[in-house]
């Protein structure tokens, strides 16, 4: 493994540890509760798939790649689809 | 506190608070949980265990993946992959508690549908 | 005190800090997501103590299926209407708790390890079919304990046929949940069938696999998928309870064939180990289904 890599992969990940402690930083200040939800949507999907990519850049066999990729797509569509959920919920039932 | 007693305690953690609501809450969905979490604890227990074993197996030195692994496998004149962040993940537990866990876990979902299924009719019946 | 082990201190903070909200919150929804959340944090704590296939299994059970039955509960029981224990009662609780936790702890500090099966899993591992030891021991070695634990999931199946609980009929839930469904359910299945094979030598297995195909059906089911309900629901049904008839088919074959319950012919144990498997794996998932949407006529939300 060149050093290269390790160090783009390195950088990856800890770059999107850095995503997600602000999602829950987020999650933790804000005020209400779409707010919220589009601290944690967005720095979600984008926090694991940078610590996806950084992982791919650190593993050794290109058959690592598959399940990584599939994380991130499994993550990022279960994430858009329950921020979606939550949203027309809150829409529906403004008074709660 | 050694390291090796650091899931052990929490395994023995959550028996103690599943006990714990279970004598002090009337609550049926939270009883569940308890019985749940009580689970969960004993299973903790179980597979640390089944690590200490291993371990002893293996020699106390070697704690990692692979060489919990090579332990396995060198009997079965096999070889060992060698795996990355090995050095993260430990040992292999001993698999006979793991196999026992994983036995009780699927029971342990069965048991949960149907306690609450046995709930939810009882609760109709109270309620409304 | 070196990373690992403030890691390993961390997460079984996490564990118990999670497990307390969960039994003490009195939201219930704040309960089943506390609850859902120590699921998934104990599975973390399962791989750090090296055994991949338990934690993929309590991630996939104990805290997604498990908690959908538990979300499911909590809309139908309504809120929390205990009263708090009195003072004394919960104070003697408490102290009969900590000093029973006390004690497991130290017995298990001071109990002697011994290493009994490790060896002798190693020794006979060659024979069995697999590599993967657990999945030795649940379907080679121990086999007998899995047909029995079939047997318990087809009595809770009767056990919530019989109370027949309402249905679940999911609310509408938008535009987005038949794209989800169209993404998820494809890869769910193809992740199913690679966790079933690479169960013969790595972490995984039919109980893994088929909690994920569970998650599959539910998901289909809370999307709305338009199926003639009867139908669907006898032939999950038969599904059910056909893993628990081929796995006894298998046990009174192999006794025909070698002489002894569940003891495979000698260079076939991996054939019929996947036939089972494969096999359990349907009905494992069909029954958690079921255990999932209930029996009942009546329906509810």
């Amino acid at each position: 493994m060149s050093l290269v890599a390790t160090l783009l992969g390195t950088a990856m990940i800890a770059a999107g540890v850095g995503f997600l402690l602000f999602a829950a930083l987020g999650l933790w200040r804000l005020p209400d509760t779409l707010s919220r939800l589009h601290a944690l949507t967005k720095a979600d999907t984008a926090g694991l798939a940078l610590v996806a990519l950084g992982a791919a850049c650190l593993s050794d066999t290109p058959a690592a790649l598959l399940p990584l990729g599939l994380c991130a797509l499994l993550v990022a569509v279960s994430g858009a689809t329950i921020g979606h959920l939550i949203a027309r919920r809150l829409m529906r039932r403004p008074a709660a | 506190m050694t390291p090796d007693l650091i899931y052990p305690a929490a395994g023995a953690g959550l028996i103690g608070l599943a006990l714990w609501r279970l004598a002090t809450c009337g609550d049926t969905l939270r009883r569940i949980m308890a019985l749940n979490v009580l689970a969960v604890g004993i299973a903790m227990l179980m597979l640390a265990a089944g690590r200490e074993t291993l371990m002893l197996a293996a020699g106390r030195e070697t704690s990692t993946l692979a060489a919990g692994r090579d332990t396995l496998t060198r009997a079965a004149g096999q070889d060992t992959p060698q795996t990355a962040g090995a050095g993260f993940l430990q040992a292999a537990a001993d698999p006979v508690p793991q196999a026992f866990v994983l036995t009780g876990i699927v029971v342990l979902v069965a048991v949960t549908a149907a306690l609450m299924a046995l709930a939810e009719r009882l609760g109709a019946r109270d309620g409304d | 005190m070196s990373p690992v082990v403030l890691f390993d201190a961390a997460l079984a903070l996490g564990v118990l800090g999670c497990a307390a909200l969960a039994l003490t919150l009195r939201d219930r929804t704040g309960t089943v997501a506390a609850f859902m959340l120590t699921g998934l944090l104990v599975a973390l704590s399962w791989l750090r103590l090296g055994a991949p296939d338990v934690a993929l299994a309590e991630a996939a059970i104990g805290a997604g299926l498990t908690g959908a039955l538990f979300l499911r509960g909590a809309r139908r029981l309504g809120p929390l209407r205990a009263r708090p224990p009195a003072p004394a009662q919960a104070a003697a609780a408490a102290l009969g708790a900590a000093v029973l936790s006390a004690a497991l702890l130290w017995a298990f500090a001071t109990a002697p390890a011994e290493s009994l099966y490790p060896p002798r899993v190693a020794a006979a591992l060659e024979d069995s079919g697999v590599s993967n030891p657990v999945t030795a021991v649940l379907l080679n070695f121990r086999a007998w304990d899995t047909l029995l634990e079939i047997a318990v999931l087809v009595v809770a199946l009767l056990l919530v046929m019989t109370l027949s609980p309402p249905r679940v009929i999911p609310d509408k839930l938008g535009a987005l949940v038949q794209p989800f469904a169209r993404i998820v359910v494809p890869v769910a299945v193809l992740v199913a069938g690679h966790l079933l094979w690479q169960g013969a030598e790595a972490p995984g297995g039919a109980f893994q696999a088929g909690a994920v195909l569970a998650g599959a059906g539910l998901a289909l089911v809370l999307g709305g998928v338009r199926v003639d309900r009867r139908v669907l629901r006898r032939a999950l049904t038969a599904l059910a309870l056909a893993g628990l008839a081929v796995f006894t088919l298998a046990a009174l074959a192999s006794q025909a064939v070698t002489g002894a319950l569940l003891g495979y012919p000698d260079g076939q144990a991996k054939a019929w180990i996947i036939a089972i498997e494969g096999a359990l794996t349907l009905s494992i998932a069909a029954t958690l289904c079921l255990l999932f949407t209930g029996y009942g006529r009546r329906s509810a939300r």
